[in-house]
């Protein structure tokens, strides 16, 4: 049980962000301009009378909008590419010089440039950082998809005429569930911090409510740092990004501490994801 | 030999992907290059480009000439180290790279050598000590201090020691600040993006080193060594030591990919004058041809750092395992 409680911490850390950003948002504008917190602004204004509560709660949507389409978008593109490479032996080699391309190149440029290309939008983002994400989880499947397609169960349904794409979808990947789900969340993760990085970089569409893009902002004024208001304008959207960060956390490694069968003798959890991915 | 020769082979390959990548990526653009160059222009507030303009830019960059024949014309250029002319800086591409990315790299390998020094020690002791009260705690804290984006460690450290308690400058490099000597300069200025980057890496550090060397205490010769009597101190250090360098190697360039990719975040928050920013300015400023400068730069860069952490693993003829 005792086990279970960090998983269940970062559970109620994210279920409660994910309240927050589902509930209906109130008025932001049309405040006066830098006023601390009081009881009419729970947060105080930042330096354009938004509101920070109001404007707090409208980036939990884009970070979770953004977590959750390059969580999903990846586990599928991550164990279609992993499993192909896992499962049949002559696809193993181009695939996997595919993972070690995306491995090598330069993130955070490649992100700059195509941005350049095409003007910055939130789906422009998602399908950027999903394109980038998905080497990752291949790597994590292409193991165990190995491991699983050399199981009997496996060899009996192949005796019978079974093609590699029907073991995958039939027998292997519903096997990889619990896996699949931690490399979901952990995902979700990356995504989030590359979101928030973008948005710092001022890479991001310049009318995105996002905690990224508040920070942005609140660093480009003057008077954020010689004043207190930073501890109104640059603190909270830098809290609730980290909180969001260390749920998804550590829901993810206890996840893949569950449920990867390498990880049994790294406990509490080996963490094996967060070393893996390098920032943006 | 062989493996040698594999191993440079895929790099060379490698290589040949990302220049044709960044020949091709501007040419998938819905409009081409000559659309980029006018959204520009009218994104600062000029008047799109007239036809004639078009083919006197499309003659220009050599656009109306075939496919094939521009894909020579850019290889030829490379070859002699030519990546065109910045159309912000009105100066060599290449010039203006290599300047930057000298300042970028010094400050990656100071971040990285706080981060191991940080991160390899605390690895170790966590994972010689699995499960103790020592590595629980240790464990929780780097994870949070994981989920800490790279700017906000480094806005940490500008209030803290830049602005509270005026230890060292607020920004910028020794290469803008006159009046001091430079060798002192240099790391005065290196010493908080330096150190914010190295603090944010070296949870990366600690989980690789901790994870590694948890594998190497499983093996059986470790255990081998326990059983003849060896004190695990002694088991620790002529034994499981040794065998971390090439766990740790062969994940040298995910370090340096995601160092490279920190300094851009310390770059920003301290307008340390780097790669990071100067690819900001190119893409505030729609220049293009230094942004495909960068890129390909960096990406050899990332390359160069990809094949010696690979050599040196063949040339101590050390198995790095399966590539999974």
């Amino acid at each position: 049980m005792t086990r279970r409680v960090p998983q269940i911490a970062g559970l109620a850390i994210v279920a409660l962000i994910v309240t927050a950003a589902l509930l209906p948002s109130g008025q932001s504008d049309g405040n006066p301009p830098f006023q601390p917190p009081d009881t009419s602004h729970l947060l105080g204004t930042d330096d354009l009378g938004h509101d920070m509560l109001v404007e707090v709660q409208r980036g939990a949507r884009v970070s979770l909008a953004v977590g959750l389409a390059v969580g999903l978008s990846t586990i599928v593109l991550g164990s279609l590419v992993g499993g192909m490479a896992g499962i049949a032996r002559s696809l193993d080699g181009p695939l996997m010089g595919m993972v070690d391309f995306f491995l090598i190149v330069p993130r955070l440029p490649l992100v700059i440039l195509v941005s350049l290309y095409l003007r910055p939008s939130v789906v422009n983002a998602i399908v950027l950082l999903s394109l980038l994400g998905w080497p990752a989880v291949a790597r994590t499947m292409r193991p165990l998809v190995r491991g699983l397609a050399q199981a009997e169960f496996v060899e009996v349904v192949r005796s019978w005429g079974a093609g590699p794409a029907y073991l995958l979808r039939r027998h292997i990947l519903p096997q990889c569930r619990g896996v699949l789900l931690a490399q979901c969340i952990l995902e979700a993760r990356y995504g989030v911090i590359a979101e928030a990085g973008l948005g710092f970089l001022g890479l991001e569409e310049p009318t995105t409510k996002s905690w990224g893009m508040m920070m942005a902002y609140a660093f480009a004024h003057p008077a954020t740092f010689v004043s207190d208001a930073w501890t109104w304008t640059v603190v909270p959207p830098a809290l609730a990004l980290v909180a969001l960060i260390v749920g998804l956390s550590l829901i993810g490694t206890g996840l893949e501490s569950r449920f990867d069968p390498r990880m049994v003798q790294h406990a509490p959890f080996k963490a094996d994801s967060l070393s893996e991915e390098g920032g943006l | 030999m062989k493996r040698y020769a594999t191993v440079v082979a895929r790099c060379l390959l490698l290589l040949a992907v990302i220049t044709l990548l960044n020949f091709f990526l501007i040419r998938l653009v819905p409009g081409g290059p000559l659309e980029v160059i006018s959204r520009a222009r009218v994104e600062s507030g000029a008047a799109p480009l007239s036809d004639a303009e078009r083919s006197m830019f499309a003659r220009y960059y050599g656009l109306d000439q075939s496919l094939s024949q521009q894909l020579l014309s850019y290889g030829g250029m490379l070859m002699h180290g030519d990546m065109g002319q910045s159309t912000f800086f009105r100066r060599p591409t290449a010039e203006i790279v290599s300047q930057y990315l000298e300042r970028t790299l010094l400050l990656v390998a100071a971040g990285l050598l706080v981060a191991v020094g940080a991160g390899l020690p605390l690895g170790i002791i966590s994972a010689a000590r699995r499960g103790s009260l020592f590595d629980s705690s240790l464990l929780v804290v780097e994870m949070i201090l994981h989920a800490v984006p790279p700017f906000l460690i480094a806005t940490a450290a500008l209030i803290v020691f830049a602005v509270t308690l005026h230890w060292f400058p607020v920004a910028g490099s020794a290469a803008i600040t006159v009046g001091e000597s430079s060798f002192t300069s240099v790391l005065r200025h290196l010493a908080l993006p330096a150190l914010s980057l190295g603090v944010w890496e070296s949870t990366t550090v600690y989980y690789l080193t901790r994870n590694a060397m948890v594998d190497i205490l499983g093996e059986d010769y470790i255990r081998a060594a326990r059983a003849k009597g060896l004190g695990e101190h002694e088991v620790l250090i002529r034994h499981a030591l040794p065998a971390l360098a090439p766990a740790l190697l062969a994940r040298f360039s995910v370090l340096f990919g995601s160092a490279i990719g920190g300094a851009f975040f310390a770059e920003q928050v301290f307008s340390y004058p780097g790669i990071g920013q100067l690819s900001l300015t190119a893409f505030q400023n729609y220049d293009y041809l230094l942004l495909r400068g960068i890129f390909l730069v960096l990406s050899a860069t990332m390359l160069a750092a990809y094949l010696a952490a690979d050599l040196w693993l063949i040339r101590f003829d050390i198995r790095s395992g399966e590539r999974t």
